[in-house]
């Protein structure tokens, strides 16, 4: 009797265990902690109970997971379904390994045509690679400024500008000379106030060059050419010029905490927490939330936003700079296709999308989506008027990308620090592209 | 029952095919990747001979790396094995709050590199860190210690030099320990200072194992990568780049998986040279 009844159970406990291995598991890759996705990834039991489908959720170190994806699909090990890619350069160097998604396109919004016409231009710039649609778009981002709107505000504050400037203090600056002159006008180290916070440790004192080049209207690469395009003639001069604007907030105007050399955006953020910045600039769209919490009020009150001022005879289209793009992919050694598209329609749902802005400030690049998320105040006014008028980094549509941006990043560093000057750092950037792209 | 020779092969045939499978493969697999044109950005893979070797050797930044890569092993080397050497020979003659010490001072080698990375970067931190707060004290101007192209390669060998020294503390201390105590009672006998006993008795008779440490130490320093890379990532610019941040950065963020090989396989062929030579000059 006790033999059968086990025999029974372990009958019972393999069919179980057949009907979970008959369940569509899919693999989706994530930027580990990424404010912008952990509310997306908390929606997730709804869409596993809606469609049956099993995801497996695969947090990624930002540090590593373009190293990892790549390495996986250049494997082929089947490792990953869906994966993310930004447009910093994994587009270029992912979409040989994905699944075109025109058919899906079609099935889901009647034509290509008519789903990039719902997304910005530049995403639907990116998502296409030899004539074949790879990416679907679910993040923007752009850098910009943003201000203690009561340090701004206080009329003691207001009056001390005006006499030492001549002219209202602007909230926010308008242009390079008033961000100059504000920032100047802030920095008091003796009470640990400093005017403007750029992080510039790691990779993000590139990140400030390129996103004021991009705005002057210098691509960096040119993507005709595939050669640098500020080698010479007005760019070349510009190229120095912006890079000696980054060295004189840091070393001549000294409006940059010393500190910066060292820090990231987050570390910038704990720097404003305190207390210690008048402005700062960086990518606070994944942070505007934060920014706007009541810790943070209650810390140095409410917060301003605007773009950059964009460099002086520059195109207007290009006032927003640099943007950033985060988009969903197909591999194409995925064994249910059809499971993953669906995952990508559930995870670029309105209400997915609207929970990005929600839970960091991040826009999508879907227009209306984006649209809504702005009228109910989730975005900053900084992203909203720099989103539409930026670019993707050019760097990242060239096969030599990361050869490119390390050089770049290197270069920059050793400007911020001193150890080049600003013609020293742009003469030496275009002898390591030409010798990466030779 | 006899057991032929042919049947202990057998036996050890398991772990030599784990050997091959777990480290002779991918050692060959590196040699042969570092003769291709390998990129999986760029989407090549062919036979390009000794170019990826020659273009390393003839660039700057093979030169920066093998003089970073020369001042980080030589400070996080030199320095742990001096300090170790200092505690061991103070330490060894047993004395009241010998364990406390010895645990103390052994307390760094629990921490794993990244933590050291951490704990250190914030020490180094310019608004905050502890080392700054010791330079206004000592009414010295702040550094940007981690940003400065000249501090920051003494910087993060200190740290490393922080995190190697317990290890190399116990392992002298253990030498210290183990020697004959008839030698050091006869020099003493014969009226020998304490500095005449270490220098004439005790630094001789624990020359192998210093050595031996050294040794140990150095091929632990010239490889290690997760504590500068954490703490620097090899910057600013490459002011901080050594030969295994060097490889990684081409092999894991250019994705360079050919030249990045040529850089590991040179990184090998240093280590081996220096082991070698320094185990020929003991074994003299």
């Amino acid at each position: 009797m006790i033999i059968w009844i086990l025999l029974l159970i372990l009958l019972i406990l393999s069919l179980l265990d057949v009907a979970s291995a008959q369940r569509i598991t899919i693999s989706v890759t994530n930027r580990k902690g990424w404010r912008c996705t952990e509310g997306i990834k908390a929606n997730l039991p709804k869409f596993e109970e809606a469609t049956g489908i099993k995801v497996n959720w695969i947090d990624i170190p930002p540090g590593e997971l373009t190293a990892k994806t790549l390495a996986e699909l250049e494997a082929k090990t089947g490792a990953f379904d869906v994966i993310m890619a930004s447009a910093e350069f994994d587009l270029a160097a992912y979409y040989p390994y994905l699944l075109p998604l025109d058919k899906y396109i079609i099935k889901k919004w009647g034509s290509v045509a008519n789903f990039r016409k719902l997304i910005s231009a530049q995403a639907a710039k990116a998502a296409v690679w030899e004539g074949k649609t790879y990416y679907i778009p679910f993040h923007g981002n752009a850098q910009f400024l943003i201000y203690r709107r009561a340090l701004f505000e206080d009329p003691k504050e207001r009056s001390a500008f005006k006499e030492k400037f001549g002219y209202e203090l602007p909230a926010p600056p308008k242009t390079l000379k008033e961000l100059i002159d504000v920032a100047v006008f802030f920095t008091r180290p003796d009470k640990n106030l400093w005017g403007l916070g750029i992080p510039l440790g790691g990779k993000y004192p590139q990140h400030f060059l390129e996103h004021v080049m991009l705005g002057a209207g210098i691509d960096v690469i040119d993507l005709n050419t595939g050669k640098p395009d500020f080698a010479t003639g007005l760019k070349y001069r510009r190229a120095i010029e912006i890079a000696s604007f980054l060295n004189d907030l840091v070393n001549k105007y000294k409006v940059i905490p010393p500190g910066a050399k060292t820090m990231g955006h987050v570390e910038m953020r704990e720097i404003w927490k305190l207390g210690q910045l008048a402005m700062a600039f960086s990518w606070w769209g994944d942070h505007w939330d934060v920014l706007n919490s009541p810790e943070f009020v209650k810390a140095v009150g409410p917060v301003g936003s605007a773009p950059l001022p964009q460099w002086p005879g520059s195109p207007p289209s290009r006032r927003g700079g640099r943007m950033s793009i985060w988009s969903l992919g197909i591999v194409n050694t995925c064994k249910n296709p059809d499971a993953a598209w669906k995952f990508i329609e559930w995870f670029i749902s309105e209400e997915n999308l609207e929970t990005e802005a929600k839970t960091s400030g991040a826009a999508s690049h879907w227009i209306e989506v984006d649209k809504k998320s702005a009228e109910k105040g989730f975005l900053a006014k900084g992203l909203v008027e720099s989103l539409p008028y930026s670019i993707p980094p050019r760097l990242g549509f060239v096969k030599q990308g990361p050869q490119l941006i390390t050089a770049f990043i290197e270069e920059a560093q050793s400007m911020v620090v001193g150890a080049s000057t600003p013609k020293q750092m742009v003469d030496k950037l275009l002898a390591r592209f030409n010798e990466i792209l030779k | 029952m006899k057991i032929l020779r042919w049947q202990y092969t057998l036996f050890i045939l398991p772990a030599l095919l784990i050997m091959l499978i777990f480290f002779a493969y991918p050692v060959i697999l590196i040699f042969y990747f570092s003769f291709l044109d390998y990129s999986i950005v760029r989407h090549t893979k062919e036979f390009i001979g000794l170019a990826n070797y020659i273009k390393i050797l003839q660039s700057n930044l093979f030169a920066q790396t093998a003089y970073n890569t020369f001042i980080w092993v030589l400070i996080s080397t030199l320095l742990p094995l001096l300090l170790a050497l200092v505690a061991a020979l103070l330490t060894y003659e047993r004395f009241l709050g010998y364990s406390i010490f010895r645990g103390l001072f052994s307390l760094p080698m629990i921490f794993i590199p990244s933590s050291t990375a951490i704990l250190w970067a914030l020490m180094y931190s310019e608004p905050f860190g502890l080392v700054n707060h010791l330079m206004d004290l000592l009414n010295l101007p702040r550094q940007i210690w981690l940003a400065n192209p000249s501090t920051v390669l003494p910087a993060v060998s200190i740290a490393n030099a922080w995190y190697g020294t317990p290890m190399s503390y116990l392992m002298i201390l253990a030498g210290l320990e183990s020697l004959s105590t008839e030698v050091l009672e006869a020099s003493e006998v014969d009226g020998a200072s304490y500095w005449q006993k270490v220098r004439y008795v005790i630094l001789p008779m624990v020359y192998p194992v210093i050595l031996l440490v050294g040794l140990l130490r150095l091929i632990d320093v010239i490889r290690s990568f997760a504590l500068i890379w954490i703490m620097t990532q090899g910057g600013p610019g490459t002011a901080s780049t050594t030969l295994p941040v060097a490889t990684f950065k081409v092999s894991f963020l250019q994705y360079d998986y050919g030249i990045g090989s040529a850089w590991g396989v040179i990184n090998v062929v240093i280590t081996l040279i220096i082991s070698i030579f320094i185990l020929r000059r003991q074994r003299v």
